[in-house]
């Protein structure tokens, strides 16, 4: 499966896993206290609710969809500058931590 | 993060102790611990929304900002440039006060009493607090450029606060005779928003190149270089070609003075007479850090991790005012260091976990029509400075669906970041 992603990269990891409901069993394990306090980082621009244009929605991501993003971020091998910089500092855990907090949201 | 909660824990111990109170745990006192936030923009009212949305009722928070409806100055270029309405730039604290139970006072705070911990009001109220957050943006330093002042911001507004100055100088460079110049005298470093006189150029040409084409633009610019500069002379180039002239130091040979009766601006190369003019003098932190006592020189220096004042361990500063090292002065930069300290103020004030201080910042630029670009950094507190980990920039020759996107994430982050404020 081939998504295009933010970023105009082409993403081919294994991302039919964001086609699973939030509540599949998922893997991720994260410590959720710390996603949020991490997350202020991702409101500044990703609305915690409701669509805005341009900016991705990722409230109610599966976790192991995000933690595939991120990585592909990190890893340069998705093109979005901005996001470039954020990964490139989340380390496993933190990545963790995020995805779990953003699944637990509802998405709209 | 052990050292690191250990130092505030010693802190807030040697805090309560010198002003003799018991050395209980916070959360034991009767009345819940208050903060009091000045100044209602980024900094401020992002450090009043999370002080209040996490503490969940813990701590009592109040905003002051004298203003019942803020105008944002990030935008305002796009305003200048038929981009947006004014309207659309403008936001109110219902939000705040309702949905968060902050206490609004649309008041001007006038000095504070560091030892007795109270801020003074201009109506001569006082508020008392535990901790004080300072976001007041910053001053113009009229004196700066010779010739210049209060009086003379309806003839040259400076624009460099949003409201009513941006309204003006809109509708002065929308009335310029045809085939007029339009003379901007660019800032020195340090200031607000780096690429924000040369995003205010283009969003000029742009208004220009429809309404009035033989229309000029001159740039005097105490500076030799500035921020995004090759990617805004490729784009006045390629939008608005033969209409914008920069002039840096070396150029010109300084700026002497300007002229509000004549519009003229004085350099030792040259007068340059104006049709419409921007003066936008060097600038300063908002008067009530100087009240405050926290600023050396014109700015104020914090601790990194906290953001707290080098000066008052209870006073913390945010945003435009601080010396927030390789952080630019940005609504973007005063977002993300709010949430530092509020989250630093609650674990002092409640014991809530304090997590390692991370900060973020991105400036978008329009240029023309879909043709934004963007500058950005991480960061972390170093022990000394705030310290950029990545940083990126948009590269010259990029192509149109790119510049595209960027705009396009610029208006979704005008959307979240509005929310992150004022929701």
């Amino acid at each position: 499966m081939k998504i295009r992603a933010f970023g105009g990269g082409v993403l081919s990891v294994g991302l039919a896993l964001l086609a699973l409901p939030a509540a599949a069993e998922d893997e991720v394990k994260g410590d959720i206290e710390y996603g949020e306090y991490l997350s202020a980082e991702c409101v500044a621009c990703h609305q915690t609710q409701g669509h805005n244009q341009g900016i991705p929605q990722i409230a109610g991501m599966n976790a192991s969809g995000m933690v595939a993003i991120l990585t592909a971020y990190k890893s340069k091998e998705l093109n979005n500058a901005t996001m470039q910089t954020i990964a490139a500092r989340l380390d496993d855990e933190q990545m963790a931590a995020l995805a779990v907090y953003y699944a637990s949201l509802p998405a709209e | 993060m052990t050292n690191f909660n250990r130092r505030h824990f010693n802190a807030l111990f040697a805090g309560t102790a010198a002003t003799g109170m018991l050395a209980m745990p916070n959360i034991a006192r009767a009345a819940k611990p208050k903060v009091v936030v000045v100044g209602g923009g980024a900094g401020g009212a992002t450090a009043a929304r999370y002080l209040a949305k996490d503490s969940k009722g813990a701590i009592d928070v109040t905003l002051v900002e004298a203003s019942k409806r803020y105008y944002t100055c990030f935008f305002s270029n796009l305003y200048l440039g038929g981009y947006r309405d004014y309207d659309s730039i403008g936001h109110g604290y219902e939000g705040l006060a309702n949905g968060h139970g902050v206490n609004m006072v649309h008041e001007w705070a006038s000095s504070v009493d560091t030892a007795g911990k109270k801020l003074m009001l201009a109506n001569g109220a006082s508020l008392s607090y535990d901790r004080l957050v300072l976001s007041p943006g910053i001053d113009i330093k009229y004196d700066s450029v010779d010739g210049y002042s209060a009086e003379a911001q309806s003839k040259m507004p400076h624009a460099w606060k949003s409201g009513t100055q941006v309204q003006l100088l809109k509708a002065q460079v929308e009335n310029m005779k045809e085939g007029g110049t339009y003379v901007m005298v660019a800032p020195p470093n340090p200031y607000r928003c780096p690429p924000g006189p040369y995003e205010r150029v283009s969003m000029i040409a742009h208004i220009l190149k429809q309404k009035n084409p033989t229309a000029k633009i001159i740039v005097l610019d105490p500076k030799e270089k500035f921020s995004k500069q090759g990617l805004f002379m490729e784009g006045w180039q390629k939008h608005y070609p033969g209409m914008v002239e920069w002039l840096g130091a070396g150029v010109h040979g300084g700026i002497k003075s300007v002229n509000p009766e004549t519009m003229e601006i004085e350099t030792d190369l040259d007068t340059f007479k104006a049709d419409a003019a921007t003066v936008i003098p060097a600038q300063k932190a908002g008067s009530i850090a100087f009240a405050a006592g926290v600023t050396d020189g014109d700015w104020v220096p914090i601790v990194p991790a906290t953001m707290a004042s080098r000066a008052d361990e209870n006073i913390f500063v945010l945003g435009d005012a601080s010396v927030a090292s390789a952080m630019p002065k940005s609504g973007f930069s005063a977002n993300s260091q709010a949430k530092v300290a509020a989250n630093v103020i609650r674990g002092q004030l409640t014991d809530s976990k304090i997590f390692p201080a991370r900060f973020a910042n991105t400036c978008w630029s329009l240029i023309s029509t879909d043709d934004g670009v963007k500058v950005g950094a991480s960061y972390n507190a170093g022990e000394e400075k705030i310290e950029a980990v990545d940083t990126f920039v948009s590269q010259t020759d990029e192509d149109a669906a790119l510049r595209k996107q960027t705009y396009e994430e610029s208006e979704g982050w005008y959307s979240s970041i509005t929310t992150d404020m004022f929701s």
